[in-house]
């Protein structure tokens, strides 16, 4: 029996990143009027039916819906802080993780923050994590978008390293991603060259259990 | 609450997947004027305006700028909320309660059509951390469904059922994109999108609009229809980063549903809500939030489901608009709920209304995962 | 019953050009610190928080989540507001409101902006309409220079006049710590900077500055508790009337009249000049504190550059303006506005230290924004009746 849902007309209702900005195909579809009787109903309980549908056609449907296309431009410098600042050039030169500790719930923050959100007070000292984590939960994302630093099918996850107490997303790679479970062990793959981003880690791969 | 406020006008405009014909401002205007249609009311009876809108969504900074002229707000005290529009009612409802004002108009509104939602949604993950790994809301909700379904044992099954129902009841409500006949088997075998979520387990993009109109019980009195009370309201944000909470949990929705119970007396929601529309950006999440929201038990939303309790005819209805998986207006989705949980109290539901509904709840989100919720009880 | 409600604590960053050790949350986490030492508050006994900025400035989606760390959101209802240059007044109305409301005792308003993380014209240019007038109009200034010619063309005012705006501005903010830029610059020295679109000049023009703006608004119930001279906000109104350029009636921006109006007849002021004590005003730029002081009635249009050169605006006059040096000596875009209430509070609750005024019963604060918009309040050191 076919599948009830025809995929390609509703899949046009979804992300338009999997359509990967294909224009509209023909003119754009009218919205359906609502029938006489319907709009009686609607109108007596509440509703009126679409204003479109009640309007004077005639010029209406002279009208080329224009569309006009374009992008904003904004480019933007964020600065890092002084805190994440340490990250970064800890994960550049040295291949280290480190997270911040709030003394106040000792809560080990990766990323590190320069404040502990809960207790509203600073956070006090840098502990190193990692850093193998553990997977706490992760998705095989099977679509592409410009933004995606890898080809789809790829691998995101939250990994909570040694000693951290929150979770770091981040990509898996080199791996196979029918067999990704959370629980399992996880360990950094430093790119050779280092610029102190996020991706100064390319992944993270499974590695097997202590 | 210090007095009454109620909801006298509702408009919206019908959510569809690209209203080429229309601008935001046009799409504003249209659902202002039913709002005002629907109370009664002319527009220099509206005597202040809250619109809500994103600036990333529509591609222009001070989005607000793009929509005055269309919500009335000319030579009104205006203001505006950027985030779900339950947020902005919130914010429309205090502005009557500080005295100022006898009525507020709050309007909403979206085009999905016009971007890229993977860029915008981006957009939400830190710059510094996340955004560089090409995260966007779908990925970043597959987290939570996996965390949750992995937690509780919940199943693709479980959620497939809340498609299945959504899509269906859709067919019921004239203002929504996407009705459509399922089984579980055209949702099981729907396009992977990022495990687990597939095509059906999400969301569509949508275009639409959505105005409210408030009034303070002394102006409310004298609208045609019966007033639908605001009952309860609360909201609480949870931690931003996605790796500080264990996402199968949703701490901030339990402590905005608590707030709103608490005003409005709802002691046992099972019970005494009558209708229940939630925010179902996914599948998993309408199973999720009905946990959050003390419909049934941590780890018991698949169970509800199957029990058919949250369907049309069930004892806690749930969605029988479509819900966001039908029609997804974000920034509009919000209050496009309460809109109908107003028609579901007056009567005015026609094939979607639950029979002698008298307190429903409505409810909204804002941020990645549910980071941040606004609950609604609204009756009659 | 609506609650009375006062602010009762402030703080501010020491706005400038650049903070490269802090990113926006951390920004955002010096402001609201500041905020609670000065009302001697914790975190905790906050009841809700309110943010917002010009989101194109820092390129973040959804602010009212990321910042939750700096914020002090974390458990509490959050949200964010946000229209434009507005944003900061558009805050600090909705304090009141939120306050006023009942549904809540305490709540910390916060604005913020960090404009050196991006091209403030790339970004402002979006704010107007794509179709009709966003290719034929390149950012701020030029609306403003619009603004200014008309001005002049319509009442003879001249450019010295509108220098001795920026000239007494700048003058103020040598005495506030907080201000961006502290250093006095001359008519000439105005007249003589470069020319950026005519009549307006480099020094007639405010800088892009770095900066956040915490608020705390508490009820009656509360207020005088926390702090022993709150500034009670007497009343609040606005007008954002235009959606595009060209319907912008450019004499005497006619938003900031009717709001004024608005908010004159709501708190019984019938002759501003005597009544009010202090003003601090969003002038992004030198005109306005000429054109716009006529719009709020402190004299009759075209009339204002009498009062700049008599001194009444300065700080010893009798109705001194901008006493913390205002938006031409600092401008945090999504602080600004905010800014100005917590300059107005400051004069109120008496901890404006170097540029106090003495003996402020009653202060005006305004935002300015979008496409000529105009909010305004109004705050008095007596408690409402």
């Amino acid at each position: 029996m076919p599948p009830l849902v025809n995929l390609p007309k509703e899949a046009a209702h979804f992300n338009l990143a999997l359509q990967l900005h294909k224009p509209e195909h023909g003119p754009p579809q009218r919205p359906p009027k609502i029938d006489n009787a319907q709009a009686r109903i609607y109108s007596e309980a509440h509703l009126t039916p679409n204003r479109r549908d009640t309007m004077s056609a005639d010029w209406l449907s002279n009208v080329e819906p224009m569309v006009y296309k374009s992008r904003i431009k904004v480019p933007y410098t964020w600065s890092v802080g002084e805190t994440g600042s340490r990250f970064f050039v800890e994960l550049r030169d040295n291949k280290r993780l480190f997270g911040k500790r709030c003394a106040g719930c000792n809560t080990v923050y990766v990323p590190p923050r320069k404040m502990c959100g809960r207790c509203f007070r600073d956070t006090d000292d840098w502990v190193e994590v990692g850093p193998e984590g553990t997977l706490q939960t992760f998705t095989v994302v099977r679509y592409s978008h410009e933004l995606q630093p890898m080809a789809a099918p790829f691998a995101y996850g939250i990994i909570l390293l040694d000693r951290a107490s929150t979770g770091l997303v981040h990509l898996i790679g080199d791996t196979d991603l029918a067999a990704l479970r959370a629980g399992i062990r996880l360990a950094p793959v430093f790119r050779e060259e280092r610029s102190g981003t996020i991706l100064d880690i390319a992944y993270f791969r499974p590695v097997g259990s202590r | 609450m210090t007095e009454r406020v109620a909801i006298v006008g509702v408009g919206q405009t019908r959510q569809e997947r690209n209203k080429v014909y229309d601008t935001f401002a046009d799409m504003v205007y249209e659902a202002t004027t039913l709002a005002l249609a629907d109370a009664g009311l002319s527009i220099d009876q509206i005597e202040n305006v809250v619109s809500a809108s994103n600036d990333f969504w529509d591609g222009r900074t001070i989005s607000s700028m793009a929509i005055n002229d269309a919500c009335g707000s000319y030579d009104k005290n205006i203001s505006c909320v950027e985030g779900d529009g339950t947020f902005a009612a919130f914010y429309g409802m205090t502005r009557i309660l500080s005295g100022a004002y006898d009525t507020t108009l709050v309007v909403a509104h979206s085009k999905g059509s016009e971007s890229v939602s993977s860029h915008i949604t981006n957009a939400m993950f830190d710059p510094l951390y996340v955004r560089a790994l090409g995260l966007d809301a779908i990925s970043s909700a597959a987290f939570q469904a996996r965390r949750y379904m992995d937690r509780y044992g919940v199943s693709e099954e479980q959620c497939a059922l809340v498609s299945v129902k959504n899509h269906g009841n859709a067919f019921r409500n004239p203002y929504a994109q996407l009705p459509l006949r399922l089984t579980v088997q055209d949702v099981l075998q729907s396009r992977m999108l990022a495990d687990p979520i597939k095509l059906l387990d999400a969301s569509p993009i949508s275009d639409g609009a959505c105005a409210i109109i408030l009034a303070r019980e002394s102006a409310a009195r004298k609208t045609p229809k019966p007033p639908v009370w605001v009952r309860g309201v609360g909201y609480c944000a949870d931690a931003y980063h996605l790796g500080d909470r264990d996402l199968a949990e949703c701490a901030a929705l339990v402590q905005a549903a608590r707030k709103a119970y608490d005003m409005a007396g709802v002691r046992n929601p099972r019970k005494q809500l009558d209708v229940v529309e939630l925010y179902d950006a996914f599948t998993y999440q309408e199973l999720l939030w009905t946990e959050g929201l003390g419909l049934c038990g941590p780890g018991e939303g698949g169970r509800l489901i199957e029990s058919g309790a949250t369907q049309l005819e069930g004892d806690i209805p749930v969605n029988p608009s479509g819900g966001l998986l039908s029609a997804h207006t974000v920034i509009a989705a919000g209050l496009v709920r309460i809109a109908e949980c107003v028609l579901q109290l007056r009567g005015e539901a026609g094939e979607r209304q639950v029979k002698g509904a008298r307190t429903a709840l409505a409810h909204g989100v804002n941020g990645p995962c549910g980071q941040s919720h606004c609950v609604w009880v609204l009756g009659v | 019953m609506p609650n009375r409600v006062a602010i009762v604590g402030t703080g501010q960053t020491h706005h400038c050009t650049r903070r490269l050790d802090v990113n926006g949350v951390e920004l955002i986490y010096e402001a609201v610190g500041r905020a609670l030492e000065d009302a001697e508050l914790k975190m905790k006994d906050i009841d809700g928080v309110i943010i917002g900025n010009m989101d194109h400035f820092e390129g973040i989606n959804y602010v009212d989540c990321w910042s939750i760390d700096g914020s002090g959101g974390f458990g509490k209802p959050t949200m964010k507001l946000t229209t434009g240059g507005t944003t900061g007044s558009t805050l600090a109305i909705a304090g009141y409101h939120m306050v006023a409301s009942g549904m809540f005792d305490k709540l910390m308003v916060i604005g913020w902006e960090k404009n050196s993380e991006s091209d403030t014209t790339g970004a402002i240019t979006t704010a107007f309409d794509p179709i009709w007038d966003r290719l034929v109009f390149a950012g701020a200034i030029s609306g403003l220079a619009v603004e200014a010619s008309v001005y002049m063309a319509t009442f003879g005012v001249t450019e010295r006049d509108a220098a001795r705006v920026t000239v007494r501005d700048r003058r103020h903010a040598c005495l506030n710590p907080y201000a961006h830029l502290r250093k006095e610059v001359t008519i000439e020295e105005v007249m003589n900077s470069p020319r950026l679109s005519d009549p307006l000049k480099l020094l007639d023009l405010c800088p892009r500055t770095d900066g956040a703006c915490a608020v705390i608004f508490a009820s009656e119930h509360v207020a005088e508790k926390i702090c022993p001279k709150p500034a009670w906000v007497l009343g609040t109104a606005n007008r954002h009337l235009y959606t595009y350029l060209g319907d912008t009636d450019f004499v005497n921006l006619p938003s900031l009249r009717r709001a004024s109006q608005e908010l004159y007849s709501k708190t019984g002021i019938r002759e501003p000049l005597k009544q009010i004590d202090v003003m601090e005003l969003y002038l992004p730029y030198s005109f306005a504190g000429l054109s716009w002081i006529e719009a709020l009635g402190l004299c009759k249009p075209g009339e204002a550059p009498r009062l700049l050169w008599d001194g009444v605006t300065d700080l010893g006059g009798e109705l001194p303006i901008n006493p913390s040096g205002g938006v031409i000596s600092c401008n945090p875009i999504g602080a600004t506005g905010l800014i100005r209430c917590a300059e107005a509070a400051l004069q109120i609750m008496g901890k404006a230290d170097k540029r106090q005024v003495p003996d402020v019963k009653i202060a005006l604060s305004t935002g300015f924004g979008g496409c000529f918009w105009s909010d305004i309040l109004l705050y008095g050191a007596k408690k409402p009746q």
